[in-house]
């Protein structure tokens, strides 16, 4: 997994609680990369899981809430840095396109990456589905991601996540109401 | 975890982590800029083949215009065109039928010669259907343009595709126009570009900045992040490239420095300011890219800001070199500063102090260590406010209650002791904690570093000897060092070795001072008193070895013995001489004896070994010794009253006691301290303190011995006071067995005439005594 990954991570942790919560949590895990984490390296995913999990037993909050808040903040920081993908278009839209955009641009950096995939589909009503797959378990992180859109359009659409065997499934439906408060 | 270590980990943290986006970048930057320049080479190595294999195929077909197909395959340039990687196509200008298609082409496409002599030029392109084909050449076909070039992409027999660029011209052959073209597979190449392309972007959008220059300091490449740390963007309108002096916040020294660093083959590590007046650092790691003669041709810059690692390493250092409670520059610190003044060398004048608060120990244990923090911050505050606020002056914790002043620049070692005489003033001023008051004295070791020291270590030793002999002489005072006080040290330290051995080597001695009646002067008891028979030096005072053997817990074996041999003794008294022998002994005991748990147990093991009755044995404990360790003291002491043996208070009116204190031991005598008993100076005030302390012994139901009674008139004092008992130079010294053994026998001989003699003198001072009570009539 790419260090961006866990230098946001590190940050948001550092933000919502304190860097002396960070420099414990990093010192308290027996990973081989020691807590040293470039934005421009790559480290073992179950690094990030072990560190979800340690902030998880310390602060009480579940990991999947914790990798769900940190989706939503990962999907702003993308918006600030990658502006480009997110003009003149909506959630379902740009759901639609991630997978195209993923495959493209980030196959492209990225070649021997393990990326999830994402099919997306229209629904008769209005609404979409999002098909999750992945060899990782990050859909927590991909369900808070979709918050974060949400969010950063500025719409009203409700979301049921469910499992599947190859990863999730997402049921977005779009609420009737004008604009709903950015939560 | 400590604060200083977390800190520790965070700072080691970073850096690795830097240290690993360095490498990646470094790596990156590197495999970019060579990818970029084989690009460069490849592509015009390829512009160079299709120039020259246009050139040929032109000739040949300019010869061979009329000549026959085979001819033309025949001909000289036939192999080599055949043979070429390049794909050779010739096409039907009218038609667009392939008319011959090369070896090159054939293979890459799967195709036989015979299958795409049937088919056309667009049936390949997938991009092309044959009405946009003729449109794209049709200027060729109208002669507008000699030649087109283009790229596109072929599809081979199987479906696959792969990327070519083509060039085109338009030529006859056997009167009929063809196209020929000659197309170029740059699957290769388009790997390369992508990978160029992978490798900018993760270069260009880097959290650390990247530079490249070549070899004569012209930039030629930041990315933004560098725009964003340093400012600096290469501008256009400037006269002549863009120079690296400007865009990088380094002076020509370290520049030239860095060449010759990366010239000989090592990576430049620089820290310095960014350069935009933010308070921005800047660390940048600086190497060499080298052509295939491995010289020298482009220098590799990355930046990282450290900016916040410094915040994390300048608070690591404050930890590190500052003491936690009183905010003072530490041990370290300290010992980093007079190495310091010493390496500025000979004409350098400092002093060191070296001070210590008499009474510390005593107050924290009897107020408690929040109380005794907080005595500390004054001192400290103290310290600070006395001494000039400049940096001539530096003020350190050592720990403990021990504090170094280091005064830089002084004109002579006056200065040092003037300040030493201020600070001892000040800092014995009393303080007011809470609701006490408390006072106490410092001691003050005083060194300058006119003996030229050579390390910070030595000159501080140096100054706590000082201090050493500064308490020894009676506190409060100071103390400059000198060289004598090296040997006294020694002196100590080989005493110490030499006691270890003493028990062993049956150095030690125990002498008897008799304590008798003051009205009939019988012997009541007497007190052991240890001695030390040294091999070399003789008899060694008990005040140059008890300090020591209680300083290195020694006193708990020589103790024992001491007790041991006491009681032997005493037994072996009472065996030999009945009722004359003396019906108590006194024995005294250490603090560190009277903390160890068993021992109750050891006195007891003792006295039942020689059958001794308990309560002829007096253990003495000084009256500082109970008030420092009020409540394991306490619990000692009750068990061993229970078990009948007596307890003493010794050196009576020295310590910290109060009334209440004395209720609460179970103590039967008050030996009261020599200092009131034989005080030269203050006569009236001292009868008065005697005749107080008699009253209290009295009222509390204590027993009185006066200690060092050395004259007629002490002893006359004493008697109109009514003391009980005494013991002093005036009846006897300390005796060794043998000689307290003929006491013993000639008391009982003039038993008669000493109390006699007694009798008289008070008779002749008793009105004197009588005149200097408060509230007696003068007679």
């Amino acid at each position: 997994m790419k260090g961006v990954v866990f230098t946001e991570f590190i940050e948001m942790v550092e933000q919502q609680y304190s860097p002396r919560l960070v420099d414990e949590l990093l010192d308290s895990l027996p990973s081989a990369s020691h807590g040293a984490y470039t934005s421009v390296g790559t480290y073992p995913h179950k690094e990030l899981l072990a560190l979800v999990d340690a902030l998880s037993h310390r602060s009480g909050a579940a990991a999947s809430e914790l990798l769900r808040a940190f989706g939503r903040r990962l999907l702003g920081r993308f918006a600030d840095r990658y502006p480009q993908y997110f003009r003149n278009i909506d959630t379902f839209q740009l759901l639609e396109h991630v997978d195209e955009v993923i495959q493209r641009e980030v196959r492209k950096l990225y070649p021997d990456a393990e990326l999830p995939s994402f099919t997306t589909q229209r629904d008769g009503s209005g609404g979409l589905v999002l098909h999750y797959t992945s060899s990782r378990p990050f859909q927590d992180l991909a369900l808070g991601l979709i918050d974060g859109a949400i969010a950063h359009f500025g719409e009203s659409i409700d979301v049921a996540m469910s499992a599947t065997p190859k990863g999730a499934r997402f049921v977005l439906t779009k609420n009737a109401e004008a604009p709903a408060c950015l939560n | 975890m400590s604060e200083l270590e977390r800190l520790r980990r965070r700072a080691e943290r970073e850096r690795a982590a830097r240290k690993q986006a360095e490498e990646i970048l470094e790596e990156k930057s590197r495999a970019l800029y060579e990818a970029n320049a084989q690009l460069s080479q490849s592509r015009d190595e390829l512009d160079a083949r299709v120039q020259q294999r246009t050139a040929l195929l032109r000739q040949a077909l300019t010869q061979a215009e009329a000549a026959t197909e085979q001819a033309l395959l025949n001909s000289a340039y036939g192999d080599i065109l055949e043979q070429t990687l390049n794909e050779i196509y010739i096409i039907d200008a009218e038609t667009l039928q392939y008319v011959h298609v090369n070896k090159g082409a054939r293979e890459n496409l799967g195709y036989r010669l015979a299958e795409l002599q049937q088919m056309t030029a667009p049936d390949v392109m997938p991009r092309y259907a044959e009405s946009r084909f003729l449109e794209v050449t049709a200027p060729l076909h109208t002669g507008e343009r000699s030649h087109l070039d283009f790229s596109t992409t072929h599809r081979r027999r199987d479906g696959s595709t792969y990327p070519v660029i083509a060039h085109i011209e338009a030529s006859t052959l056997r009167n009929r126009s063809v196209y020929v073209a000659i197309v170029l597979d740059i699957t290769q190449r388009r790997q390369a570009e992508e990978e160029i392309h992978r490798l900018s972007v993760a270069v260009e959008q880097s959290p650390s900045g990247v530079l490249i220059s070549d070899a004569q300091g012209a930039v030629e490449y930041v990315n933004t992040t560098y725009t964003r740390m340093t400012g600096y963007t290469p501008a256009d309108d400037q006269a002549g490239p863009p120079r690296l002096s400007e865009a990088i916040n380094l002076t020509d020294q370290q520049i030239e420095e860095m060449w010759a660093t990366i010239g000989a083959g090592k990576v430049w590590r620089g820290e310095f300011r960014g350069g935009r007046g933010d308070g921005a650092w800047l660390s940048a790691s600086i190497s060499a890219i080298r052509n295939a003669e491995h010289c020298v041709t482009h220098c590799l810059a990355v930046l990282q800001d450290v900016t916040e690692s410094r915040d994390v390493l300048e608070q690591l250092e404050t930890l590190a070199y500052h003491d936690d409670l009183t905010g003072l520059p530490n041990r370290s610190a300290i010992l980093r500063m007079i190495q310091h003044e010493i390496d500025r060398g000979d004409d350098n004048h400092f002093a060191l102090l070296f001070l210590d608060f008499d009474r510390f120990k005593l107050i924290n244990d009897s107020l408690g260590h929040e109380r005794g923090d907080e005595l500390l911050r004054r001192i400290s505050d103290r310290l600070r406010r006395r001494l000039r606020r400049t940096d001539e002056v530096v003020s350190a914790r050592l720990g403990g209650d021990e504090f170094v002043v280091l005064l830089k620049n002084i004109a002579s070692p006056d200065a040092a002791t003037l300040v030493a005489q201020r600070l001892l003033r000040s800092v014995g001023r009393s303080y007011k904690l809470g609701g006490h008051t408390v006072q106490s004295t410092a001691s003050i070791g005083v060194v300058t570093n006119d003996r030229g020291y050579a390390s910070a270590g030595e000159m501080l030793r140096d100054a706590d000897l000082a201090m050493y002999e500064a308490k020894a002489r009676g506190k409060d005072c100071y103390v400059v060092f000198d060289e004598s006080m090296h040997e006294r040290a020694q002196e100590r330290l080989q005493l110490e070795c030499d006691l270890r051995q003493a028990i062993a080597q049956d150095q030690l001695v125990l002498h008897y001072q008799p304590i008798v009646s003051l009205q009939g002067g019988e012997l009541e008891g007497v007190e052991a008193l240890v001695r030390w028979r040294h091999p070399e030096l003789g008899m060694v005072s008990p005040d140059s070895f008890i300090p020591i053997a209680e300083e290195t817990q020694l006193i708990v074996p020589i103790g024992a013995w001491v007790l041991d041999e006491a009681c032997r003794q005493f037994s072996a008294w009472r065996a030999e001489y009945g009722a004359d022998a003396p019906s108590c002994i006194h024995v005294n005991v250490s603090r560190l004896q009277m903390l160890m748990s068993d021992f109750p147990d050891l006195v007891q093991q003792t006295l039942k070994r020689h059958e001794m009755d308990p309560r002829a044995l007096h253990l003495e404990v000084t009256e500082s010794v109970i008030m420092h360790d009020p409540d394991t003291i306490a619990s000692a002491m009750h068990t061993l009253r229970d078990a009948g043996v007596r307890i003493d208070m010794d050196d009576f009116g020295t310590g910290y006691s109060s009334l209440a204190c004395l209720h609460e031991f179970p103590i039967d005598v008050l030996k009261i301290d020599r200092s009131f008993v034989n005080n030269k100076r203050y006569i009236r005030d001292y009868v008065a303190l005697l005749h107080s302390i008699l009253s209290l012994a009295d009222n509390l139901g204590l027993q009185v011995v006066a200690e060092g009674i050395e004259t007629p008139e002490q002893l006359a004092t004493l008697q109109a006071l009514g003391c009980t008992f005494g013991q002093g130079h005036y009846f006897s010294r300390a005796l060794p067995a043998a000689d307290l053994a003929e006491y013993i026998q000639q008391q009982n001989a003039d038993a008669a005439s000493t109390s006699l003699v007694v009798g008289a003198l008070s008779d002749s001072h008793d009105a004197f005594v009588r005149s200097l009570l408060p509230g007696e009539a003068n007679a």
